[in-house]
This record gives C-alpha cells, structure tokens and sequence, in this order.
C-alpha cells in the first residue's frame, strides 16, 4: 500500500468515522442521561433525510436543507418525549418497547409520504468534485462529512465541558435523582437533551442522504445497527466512548473494506463481541450511581 | 378443573373450523398459529425471564432455513426438526455466553447484531439461495392441502403451548419468574442466575427454531425476510398486543396481527400505520395487552407518573437488569 492510498483510505475511514459519529452520539447521551434505549434513533435519522432531500430539491440551498433535517428530527424528538416517554419515565424497558413502536410508525410513515422506492439526492454544487492527494483522489464531500463531524465534535466537546447545561447533562448521566434533588428541573432536561439528540441524529441524516446519493425506507435500520455497534464498543453513555467507538469501525470499515469488502459486517459483530467479553460495559464505561 | 371445559370447546371448535371456513381464511389461522408458537417462545424471554431480545429471528431464520435445506435434499422431517433445534440450542448458548456479563440493554442490541449478521449472510451465501432464498421445498404430501396445512399447524402449536405451558410450570420455569422478579434475590438464595438465563435462551431458541421448521413447511419456502429485525418485532407486537407474560395472549396478538390485520388491511389503506399507534397506545395504556381493555386507564397517558401496575412482569425498576 502506498503512501497516497494510505492516506485516500485514512481520510476515508475518517469521513465514515464522522457518519457514524453524528448517527451514535445522539444514542449514547439519550441512553446515558435517560436510560433510554432509543430504537427509533436511526428513523430519526431518516427523517432528517428525507427532509433534507425535499427541501433541497424544493430549494437549491443545501446549508438550508441540513438545518430543516436536523429541526424536524428534533421536532419529532421533542414530541415523542413528551407523548410516549416521560408518562413512562423510570421503567426503561417499557420506554425501549415504545421507542420500538414509534420507528414502526416513523418508517411506516416516510413510506406512505414518499413512496417505498429509493429517491435519488445528489451532491450540493460546491461539494461535487473531488480533491487530488498525492497521487491519489478523495471526493470533496468526505472532506465535508469530515469537517462537519469535526464541527459537532468540538461543539458537543465544548457544550458537555464547559456550559452550565453540558455540567447537568454530566451529572444527569451518572445520577439523575441526585440531580434533581438538587433543585435541577430534570423533565426540562431531559426533553432538551432528547431534542438535542434527535437534531444531531437529523442532521447526520441529512449529510448522509447525498454522501450515498439516494434515500430509501430501509435506511433508518441500518444505521440504528452501525450507531448500536459504535456504542456498545464505547460505551453507552461515554461521550468520548463514542468518539472511539465511531474511530474504531470508521477505519475498520475503510481499512478492512478496501482488503476485503465482504468481510466488514462479520468484523463490526466479532469486535463488538470481543469486546464485550473483555469489557462488559464497553471501551470507555461511565462509573454510574443509581438509588 | 374448571379450565377443562374451555379446552374442550376450543379443541372442538378448532377442529371443526375447516368445515365453515374457507380455505383463504384457514390459511391464514394456520400462518397465526406458527406465529404464535414463535411469539410466545419471544414471550418466554420478555415476559418471564424479563430479557429484551431484538434479535429472535435468527432462531426462527436457522430453523427455517435449515428445515428447507435437509427437505431440499431429500432427508426427512424428524430429522430436520432435529438439526434445528440443535443448531439454535448451540446458537442460543454461544449467544448467551458471550453476553452473559452484559446488562439488559446491551443483550437487545448485541442480539440483534447477530441476527442482522446472519440476516445479511443468508442474502449473499450461495447455500442459502441468496436474496431469492430457497424455493420449491418438497412437502410431504398431508400438507399441501390447505385443510392439511391447517390441522397440522394447529397441532403442532396445541403441542408447543402445552409444552411451554409445563415447562413454565415446572421448577426451572418458576425460578426464571424470580430471576425476573429478582436477580439479586434469586442469587443470595442460591440460583445459578447466569445459567437459568441461558437455560430460557435455549429453550426459547428451541420453540422459535420449531416454528421456524413449520413456517418453512407452511409456506412451502424460506426467504432473507424471516431472518430480519421486522420478523423480531413482529414477535414484539404480538407480544404486546396479546400481553406480556400471558403465554396464551401471544394466540390473540398472532390473530389481531395476521387474520385481522390482512382482512382490515383491505379496508383501511394505513393500516401498518395504525398496527403502529395501536402498538404504541397499547405499550403506555394498556401493558397487560389488549385483553385487559379498561378505559379508565386512557386518562393516565396525561399524568406525568402513572401509579404503577401491580402484576406487570417485565420491567419493574427492582426486577429487570436494565440499568
């Protein structure tokens, strides 16, 4: 292997890295804070690709159409939170059976609005081309997918690290009842934090509708699996958990994709049981203290 | 006592149901019938050992498949019976050891893993006939009537629901209802925690294999379809909707879903929509299922922390793993 397709296929294990970031990130707060386990998390994300897609194709305006993806996921969030989830707040499974009903409804929905065939949804202008690396080439919308995962990352890093909001969410993560003995008016929290979620879920989403070039109904569970495995190896919950869960099979994807493309489903499975067996609650577990 | 009366005029009405009904219908009472047996083994997991899979299809997938391949190629039916219920037994174990140490809400996802690894493999592999899956499986000839079909399907699922129904009865079934109930209290007092939930795996991978070998021979072939997640939640909304940890609701969701579902789809062209909010409306009014309709109970959906049920089985805070 080359040095120039060393570095096509690093940048590109980075880009995926960046998809599934923004997919898992959502997954792995919700879970951490909430102790929900979110299955309609990847018809969230479809959502906001479906949306995307119509806007952009209404509007030419591709910036537009990722923030419409990302709002209407939040929307959907928001509404499923306060309808379906809190009137089950503390009894998770219960909360994990709903989660399951509303993808039903969700994937159930996009196709009766848009039709069981795949819609085509092409790359915004300026993110069309591709970019020369040594001898090599990478398309410009991997460097895009890449800068966007960089943006959310450094964003979500800073908002967990420094704001009063991210210090309730950190501490809502490892004891949620202390925190509202605190005062803390967790409910509102717990919305915000589900809003939050389902909007990045949504945009990612929307970056990933022309990464591939095409949305179709059955979008949402492939990428629910891939977000699943990413926290699973990280551990749920762990911020930076996600970060290298999402690094982890981002480049082995890539890597083990360009020796092998068969291979790369059994090796997302064997990694995450290999894991499991040496670290029960993932890579990065968060120490949690529950009443 | 007075339970056996009721088994009588079910047994009978069961029996003579093919003299009325035609034979569209009774195709579909058989399909109800091996959902139901694959339901309920999904029941044995979720409502009485309170574990979430999403990734039961795999079981009724291998039965399925395996059933095709050994008919495909000439050996019998006990013999293909056989080798899918060992072949899920050994999955089941491998599964359970590997997810032994991890809590509840990695087991659903580490599940369905799997099965999707399974899922995508049946879709490529030569052996599995690929995304056309295996067709044309010889059938032996007292089913390929619709009426055969019918009567054997009902048998073989009166068979499963007595077994599960005894096997729940039994000690072993008793001690996984206090698993459930509680882990903790279940180990200090000396169960092997670990190795009675392997055991219910086993066991519900047994049943579910079963009707997957039954839904091979009922619909004469295996498709990627039956290994997917949607097979999984179908099991789950039958589940439900018939009532978690009713062993016998699981009939009643399989008869909502299949019959009522396939002759309503006719009328109401949402129909999976709706299948999906009645689902979610079931979850948070009515956890016990559609056999326990109050409508007192529409009201809570407003309260913020509805008073909790007496009897639910699954996911107590204090009872399930979740956490």
């Amino acid at each position: 292997m080359s040095l120039s397709m060393f570095l096509v296929i690093f940048l590109e294990g980075l880009s995926a890295s960046a998809l599934l970031f923004l997919a898992a990130v959502g997954l792995s707060i919700i879970f951490g804070l909430m102790d929900i386990l979110n299955f309609s998390h990847g018809a969230l994300f479809m959502s906001g690709a479906y949306v995307a897609m119509t806007i952009f194709h209404a509007t030419g305006n591709f910036p537009l159409a990722v923030l419409a993806g990302g709002c209407a996921a939040a929307l959907l969030g928001l509404v499923m939170e306060r309808l379906a989830l809190r009137p089950l707040r503390g009894r998770p499974l219960y909360q994990a059976m709903v989660t399951i009903g509303v993808m039903l409804f969700l994937d159930q929905l996009v196709i009766e609005i848009w039709g069981p065939s795949l819609i085509s949804f092409s790359r915004w202008g300026p993110l069309a081309g591709m970019t020369a690396i040594m001898s090599g080439a990478i398309s410009n919308y991997r460097l895009f997918l890449i800068l966007v995962g960089l943006v959310v990352f450094l964003l979500m890093a800073g908002f967990l690290a420094s704001s009063r909001w991210g210090a309730m969410v950190r501490a809502g993560v490892e004891n949620a009842g202390l925190l509202e003995g605190l005062g803390v008016n967790t409910g509102l929290l717990f919305t915000f934090t589900f809003g939050l979620g389902a909007f990045l879920a949504g945009v990612g989403g929307a970056v990933y509708g022309p990464f591939i070039r095409l949305v179709d109904p059955n979008l949402g569970l492939s990428i629910l699996i891939d977000s699943f495995i990413v926290v699973v190896i990280g551990g749920f919950g762990s911020f930076g958990g996600t970060v290298l869960g999402s690094l982890l099979i981002g480049m082995l994807q890539a890597f083990i994709g360009y020796l092998s493309p068969g291979l790369t489903v059994m090796l997302n499975v064997v990694l995450m049981a290999v894991v499991l067996l040496i670290k029960p609650d993932g890579l990065m577990s968060v120490r949690r203290w529950r009443a | 006592m007075r339970k056996y009366p009721t088994l009588l005029v079910g047994g009978v009405l069961l029996a003579v149901a093919p003299l009325t009904l035609s034979s569209f219908v009774l195709s579909l009472l058989a399909q109800a019938a091996v959902l139901a047996v694959f339901a309920a083994s999904y029941d044995l997991l979720l409502g009485y050992t309170g574990i979430f899979s999403f990734g039961h299809a795999l079981f009724l997938g291998v039965g399925a498949y395996l059933a095709a391949l050994f008919l495909l190629n000439g050996h019998s039916l006990p013999l293909a019976m056989l080798a899918a219920v060992s072949a899920a037994a050994v999955l089941a174990v491998v599964i359970g050891a590997v997810t032994l140490r991890s809590k509840g809400v990695y087991y659903a996802m580490i599940t369905l893993a799997f099965a999707e690894m399974f899922h995508i493999y049946a879709g490529m592999a030569k052996v599995t006939g690929g995304a056309n899956g295996l067709i044309g499986i010889p059938l032996p000839s007292f089913i390929a009537a619709p009426v055969g079909d019918y009567y054997v399907m009902v048998i073989f699922a009166v068979i499963c629901f007595g077994a599960m129904y005894f096997f729940l009865d039994s000690p072993t079934g008793r001690v996984l209802r206090a698993v459930r109930d509680n882990p903790t209290r279940a180990a200090m007092i000396g169960y092997n925690v670990p190795l009675y939930l392997v055991i219910a795996q086993v066991v519900a991978a047994v049943f579910a294999a079963l009707a997957g070998v039954f839904l091979a021979l009922n619909q004469g072939m295996v498709y990627t379809n039956v290994l997917s997640s949607n097979t999984t939640v179908n099991a789950l909304l039958i589940v439900v909707l018939g009532g978690i940890g009713t062993l016998f609701g699981a009939v009643a969701g399989s008869l909502i879903v299949v019959v009522a579902g396939s002759i309503l789809a006719n009328y109401f062209p949402y129909w999976p929509l709706i299948l999906g909010a009645l689902y979610i409306i079931v979850v948070l009014l009515y956890p016990q299922g559609l056999m326990q309709l109050s409508f007192k109970r529409l009201g809570t959906i407003f309260r913020s922390n509805p008073a909790k049920e007496p009897n639910v089985s699954a996911g107590s805070d204090e009872g399930s793993d979740f956490h």
